[in-house]
């Protein structure tokens, strides 16, 4: 009975609740800003590599090698590891303008870099997964290489790999907490600090109930977007 | 059973007068043993590498001073490193005591024990080298500040300093340090003992220490939350400084007297 009663007080006191809220949302604002535009510049950006990774010909292969090495090495690499070099090393160089940015801006290049070197796979996955006769198809009728991506390659493509695309967004939703190591006052760091003062932990439930609460939408979109998908293709197979 | 009388009766022989001799076991975690946690390396303070939660060959006045205590309650030393972040949280300590410049505040007492202090620490000002250097409080408020999570120097920019920007804040005085060496931070403000060695170990890193600011804190150690042991390590402290160790290690280590370090107003 007593450890019940010091479990709901160290993590489930309401009174710590009203106190730590406006603390972790004001940090979960930060979260959210480093998310959204996080989300938008992976897309775009690993599209464009996953493409370039496919160019064809003898003349493209520095390009595919180049493509090749930036995923293995930001796949590989630990995002607190890309966090430090890109936020403590970019304003070594006193480079001016990209060496004048913020903890924040310079958050949101660490998950750019480690999760586009994530999505240019799913990307490629889902580019390979389309059927090498659409290809010859468009290639035959006279477009280009960058025609056939653009009108016939990609858009199957991107409509395969969306909930991949979606479980890695989840993934870095969640990563955006890791910046704060470079001084980012996020929602996580603050929750921290929270608890550091009042000595229990409901700041931390806070944070954790404000993630939960965008990414288990995005999990269920996910879900529904799987089986929409399968019931599709089983109506094919008849 | 009646084979191991005699035996038993031996052992009895033996235990008694060796528990006779020492009366009162020092309550550590392991008999005979007092398990020493430090946190993140500071000149003057602790040197040494830390190995995942092992510290190896720690050096410095805390270290000196965890030694003389041990010595004089009649144990072996084990270090180890516990982070700061966490120091401070409820919970079971796998040390039996924490020398990291921990300021003695009465929210932290809510959670943990402190020994009696070791030391005075104001909250000092290390400038980055391009901050302008300010001569007042006012001056202060409208730089780029920069604290470590879980810090006096934080609560004490956000309770009373409150400056202009909002302070960067940062989980290890690593990270603290880098931030002000890339000048992304124009004023550390933590401890005046630790940002005067700090300065003092990496000449040209930093701007200068711009003062500090008088708020009469104290270093204590840290024990677990009730602890047997508290009683005891005060007891000694108390000892080693009337006695003169304390500061007499205090001299070996700092050669500085951080008194004289110009006060903001």
């Amino acid at each position: 009975m007593h450890a019940l009663h010091q479990v709901l007080h160290a993590f489930f006191n309401p009174h710590s609740y009203t106190l730590a809220m406006p603390d972790v949302w004001a940090g979960f604002q930060v979260n959210l800003r480093m998310m959204a535009v996080a989300e938008v510049l992976v897309l775009v950006l690993a599209l464009g590599i996953a493409i370039v990774r496919g160019l064809p010909g003898p003349a493209a292969k520095p390009l595919r090698a180049l493509a090749i090495a930036y995923a293995d090495f930001f796949r590989g690499t630990p995002i607190i590891i890309v966090a430090f070099l890109v936020g403590f090393g970019l304003p070594g160089l006193q480079l001016g303008y990209i060496s004048n940015r913020s903890f924040t801006t310079y958050g949101i290049v660490a998950l750019t870099l480690v999760y586009t070197a994530y999505v240019t796979e799913v990307y490629r996955a889902g580019i390979e997964s389309v059927h090498p006769s659409q290809r010859a198809a468009a290639r035959s009728l006279g477009l280009s290489y960058m025609k056939t991506m653009r009108y016939i390659i990609v858009p199957q493509a991107v409509r395969r790999v969306i909930p991949p695309l979606l479980n890695d967004f989840i993934g870095l939703q969640k990563d955006t907490a890791i910046v704060s190591v470079i001084g980012v006052s996020e929602a996580a760091l603050n929750a921290g600090q929270f608890s550091n003062r009042n000595g229990d932990f409901p700041s931390y439930v806070v944070a954790a109930v404000f993630f939960i609460l965008i990414t288990i939408p995005l999990a269920r979109f996910t879900d529904h977007l799987v089986q929409k998908r399968e019931r599709l293709e089983r109506a094919q197979a008849f | 059973m009646k084979r191991f009388l005699p035996l038993l009766a031996l052992a009895a022989l033996v235990a008694v007068p060796a528990a006779s001799a020492r009366p009162a076991a020092v309550p550590t975690l392991n008999a005979g043993k007092l398990v020493v946690a430090f946190g993140d390396p500071n000149p003057g303070f602790v040197n040494g590498s830390v190995r995942g939660s092992k510290f190896i060959n720690p050096k410095g006045y805390e270290v000196d001073l965890a030694k003389a205590i041990a010595k004089k309650l009649h144990l072996t030393t084990e270090w180890m490193y516990s982070p700061w972040t966490g120091l401070f949280a409820p919970g079971t300590k796998k040390f039996d005591v924490s020398f990291q410049e921990a300021t003695i505040t009465a929210q932290r007492k809510k959670t943990v024990d402190f020994s009696t202090t070791y030391m005075n620490a104001n909250q000092g000002v290390l400038l980055s080298k391009q901050a302008p250097v300010p001569h007042s409080l006012a001056d202060l408020r409208k730089l780029q500040t920069c604290a470590q999570q879980n810090t006096t120097g934080l609560a004490y920019i956000q309770d009373h300093l409150k400056p202009a920007k909002q302070p960067l804040v940062f989980t290890t005085t690593t990270a603290l340090y880098q931030s002000a060496q890339l000048n992304k931070c124009q004023a550390v403000i933590l401890d005046v003992p630790l940002v005067s060695l700090e300065a003092k170990s990496k000449p040209g890193a930093f701007g200068p220490v711009a003062g500090q600011i008088v708020t009469h804190e104290q270093y204590g150690a840290v024990l677990q939350k009730g602890s047997k042991l508290t009683p005891v390590i005060d007891r000694t402290i108390k000892q080693l400084t009337k006695n003169g160790t304390v500061g007499k290690l205090q001299k070996k280590w700092f050669n500085m007297n951080f008194a004289k370090v110009h006060v903001l107003k």
